[in-house]
């Protein structure tokens, strides 16, 4: 009894220091508005990096910042907290307009064949919803699956629908659990590139042959990480390496 | 018909074995000594054609592609090997053959030189071969009549790329007309892709379709296929442009092997086969020189843009009411970099209000349309509208200055509706056009702000939640179908009830043993185990008796616990007999026993 007691005196105290955290947080939003109003960046940016140095960040804030860096012409940076904020706000109409926005001055576009393949269409369904939306959608229907299973159970005559329906939301649970999975296996996997252009090489190492280039502000999956070199491959597949210093991993 | 007897027939099998041994007993002899021989199958071969070069190895297959080096005048291609193995006469002969194919690239005289093999520590040399290459013939209609072209050695003088560009001395982002031309002589060239052209330090256009003419160089006639492009210069300084690469295939005549003439060359074109060579031609790579615009005199609305155009301003409607849109169209037309041309600084002040821009690029022009909307009915006019750029062939900076234009602006009429949102669009004009763009304005609100990377499926309470629901659903459905049970099945609910019954038997038989009641003692024990068994086995209670207990549990629990409960039994019968006779000591040891028995049967739950 006394445990419970101490965890929800300890629930109760971090509560309110989030709160109160909160509010400073808040203000330091607003000023960093203001100085962007200004057309003052870099002290906006200033503001916004400090409030996530704190530990904190939002969809607005990163929304915020990407604007930011992209009026202070650091693509590579605006294109990656674009990325940061879709990834908690994916359906935000604002966000995907200045994303494509900053996407569309990166250099070199690389050509996408895989556009109507079955995978790629059924990628794109979770490219709408954030990780913790997937979370709640994924609980509510097992609960469900679990709560019909138990109805068939119990029931000694039970409709055909139910069989029905049991097997349907089992399906739809387990390719979204799979699409879950892939979704949170991207976190610390993609990044974006800083240099203005990158020779990919073969090899990971000096003076190695090039195999492709990438160009500041494209996005890059990142395979494998061996000493100063990461492994990386491009939208359309290609796979080479390239120094760590000339990527942001998020 | 000769009859086949069995002395006949042993005699054949005899001889026939007899064969097979000394076949099998005798030393097979293998070519033990390796030759090497260098072949060519023609001494003699016209410019652009093409000799099989073969290394022949007698006595080993296990050769491996020997390193062909550079032959004068022959460009050389490794085809594969070709290996044999004979068995003739009790001897086995093997031998592999590495054939290359040399294609002849020079005119003139030329020896393949002596090559020499390693092949286990010994050393094996070929002899040198000569070979005549010879004006190749031409491939045109007018291949029968003879040329008076000059005769040209290598395969380079007659197939080759260059590039000329139309200036030598540019400013940085200037547009730079490219020429690549692909210069061939009489030779069957086949192409499937443009000539490429990259290079970091300058922007390329796409390669236009090419022309094909006739041209003449030192006498020589060439067919000449033309690409333009354009391209410019990124940064300052001495700038390498590095050569087109053009990748394109060379058809070649098979030439065939007989002597003499055959019946089939009048069906040439059936069944003459040609070999494709692939070719990779290199272009020079031209110097250009690239100056920075110069900084004198610049223009405060100068945006880069650089070329020679013209400034075109134009407004409509001009007669409006007040909160009516004007579309404003500028227009910028000429030659230059239009990727430079970025839509002219707009000054007009607080008196308007102004949408987002719309583009249009055509070839030589550039069009800019905005929406202005007059805020007040005193507007009359649109300012002035100043455009820039840098004239490279002039070297100076020009400022083209159009405007005011007079606009009429009336006041709206008060029951007029004046909702005008977005970006007017003039259907007629623009239907098809891109919008402008820029990014979107900041969010005001911080929105759900969070811990870092912090995600719903690693919080524990989450996952604690989501478990307990899914247990509670779980153990409601358990329970409920326990009830169930419990309620319709006789069977289960007295077995389930059987240890509750009996522990209150073996309580109350406690009591009466504390309190030396022999008789009440003993109808409690024997009732309890009587209604235990009756629960656990489904037996009417009153219909127990030893004997039908004993019957049952005989399959399906040990002797020592049956000899048990036959003890109880027993010893509740005898008392029933004789209450009296059986002292407190061998109560407690019955009632030990009912424990016992009991408590075993259930802990291991054999009926």
């Amino acid at each position: 009894m006394k445990k419970i007691i101490l965890l929800i005196f300890i629930g109760l105290v971090s509560t309110f220091c989030f709160a109160q955290n909160k509010n400073t947080l808040e203000s330091s939003f607003y000023l960093a508005n203001d100085f962007y109003k200004k057309a003052q960046y870099s002290q906006a940016i200033g503001k916004y990096e400090e409030i996530i140095s704190q530990g904190y960040a939002s969809a607005n804030l990163y929304y915020n910042l990407g604007n930011c860096y992209f009026k202070s012409d650091q693509l590579s940076r605006a294109i990656l907290n674009f990325a940061k904020a879709k990834r908690l706000s994916p359906r935000d109409n604002d966000l995907e307009a200045n994303f494509n926005y900053a996407k569309d001055q990166v250099q070199f576009k690389v050509n996408q064949t895989d556009f109507n393949t079955f995978k790629s269409r059924y990628e794109s369904i979770f490219d709408k919803f954030s990780l913790d939306e997937l979370t709640i959608h994924l609980a509510v229907i097992l609960s469900l699956v679990v709560l019909l299973i138990c109805l068939r159970v119990i029931l000694k005559s039970y409709p055909r629908s139910l069989i029905i329906g049991i097997s349907i939301f089992s399906i739809i649970f387990v390719l979204g659990v799979s699409g879950f999975i892939n979704k949170a296996k991207t976190i610390g996997k993609e990044a974006i590139v800083l240099d203005k252009e990158v020779a990919v090489t073969f090899e990971p190492r000096d003076g190695s042959t090039t195999h492709f280039n990438i160009y500041e502000g494209m996005k890059v999956f990142l395979l494998k990480s061996k000493q100063d070199w990461c492994k990386i491959e491009r939208s359309d597949k290609k796979i080479g390496w390239i120094k760590k210093e000339t990527i942001i991993i998020f | 018909m000769n009859k086949t007897t069995p002395h006949h027939l042993l005699t054949s099998l005899v001889s026939l074995l007899l064969s097979a041994l000394f076949f099998f007993a005798s030393p097979v002899s293998y070519a033990s000594d390796m030759t090497f021989n260098v072949t060519v199958d023609k001494r003699k071969v016209s410019l652009g054609s093409s000799i099989e070069l073969r290394l022949d190895f007698k006595g080993e297959t296990d050769i491996l592609e020997p390193k062909l080096p550079a032959i004068n005048g022959f460009d050389s291609r490794y085809l594969g090997p070709h290996s044999n193995f004979s068995f003739l006469n009790g001897k086995v002969s093997k031998s592999i053959t590495h054939v290359f194919k040399l294609l002849a690239v020079k005119e003139g005289k030329f020896i393949i030189p002596s090559l020499t093999v390693e092949h286990q520590g010994k050393s094996y040399a070929s002899g040198q071969i000569e070979v005549e290459v010879i004006k190749a013939k031409k491939y045109s209609s007018q291949s029968n009549q003879d040329s008076n072209d000059p005769a040209l050695a290598t395969l380079e003088d007659r197939v080759f790329l260059r590039i000329s560009l139309d200036k030598k001395i540019a400013y940085v982002n200037e547009k730079i007309p490219l020429t690549i031309k692909l210069y061939v002589n009489d030779l069957p060239i086949r192409y499937n892709e443009y000539p490429k052209l990259e290079n970091k330090k300058f922007l390329i256009d796409e390669v236009s379709k090419p022309l094909q003419y006739q041209e003449a160089i030192d006498g020589v006639s060439f067919q000449v296929l033309e690409f333009k492009t354009n391209i410019y210069p990124l940064s300052s300084g001495e700038l390498i442009l590095s050569g087109a690469s053009f990748a394109c295939t060379l058809v070649i005549k098979k030439e065939r092997k007989g002597r003499f003439p055959s019946v089939f060359d009048n069906f040439d074109s059936f069944f003459t086969s040609y070999e494709q060579y692939p070719l990779n031609l290199q272009s020079n790579s031209p110097a250009i020189l690239v100056n920075d615009l110069p900084s004198d005199n610049l223009p405060k609305t100068f945006t880069g843009a650089i070329g020679d155009y013209a400034f075109k301003l134009d407004a409509s409607p001009k007669d409006l009411k007040a909160g009516d849109p004007i579309t404003l169209r500028m227009t910028i037309e000429g030659e230059g970099n239009f990727k430079t041309v970025k839509q002219p600084i707009l000054n007009l002040g607080s008196n308007f209000k102004i949408y987002d821009s719309e583009v249009k690029k055509e070839k030589n022009s550039k069009i800019f349309e905005r929406v202005i909307i007059p805020r007040k009915e005193t507007i009359s006019q649109i300012p002035e509208i100043e455009f820039s750029f840098f004239n490279p062939d002039t070297k100076k900076y020009e400022v083209i200055v159009k405007g005011p234009i007079p606009i009429k602006v009336t006041k709206l009429d008060t029951d007029q509706a004046k909702v005008i949102e977005g970006v007017y669009r003039d259907p007629s004009y623009f239907d098809s056009e891109k919008i402008g763009r820029d990014i979107i304005f900041i969010k005001e609100s911080v929105g759900a702000i969070k811990p870092l990377d912090s995600y719903l499926y690693k919080n524990k309470l989450f996952i604690f939640l989501e478990s307990l629901i899914i247990i509670i659903l779980i153990s409601l459905t358990v329970l409920y179908q326990k009830t169930q049970k419990f309620k319709t099945d006789i069977r289960y609910a007295r077995k389930l009830l059987a240890p509750k019954k009996a522990k209150n038997g073996i309580r109350e038989a406690k009591v009466a043993l504390g309190a030396d009641n022999s008789e009440e003692f003993f109808n409690l024990v024997f009732k309890t185990l009587r209604q235990y068994l009756g629960d656990k086995l489904h037996l009417a209670t009153a219909g127990i008796t030893v004997d039908s207990v004993v019957k049952i549990l005989e399959k399906k629990i040990n002797n020592d616990i049956l000899e048990k409960v036959k003890k109880v039994f027993g010893a509740c019968d005898l008392a029933r007999y004789a209450p009296h006779s059986f002292a407190k000591s061998d109560m407690e040891e019955v009632f030990k026993i009912l424990v016992e028995t009991i408590d075993c049967l259930e802990r291991k739950n054999i009926i």
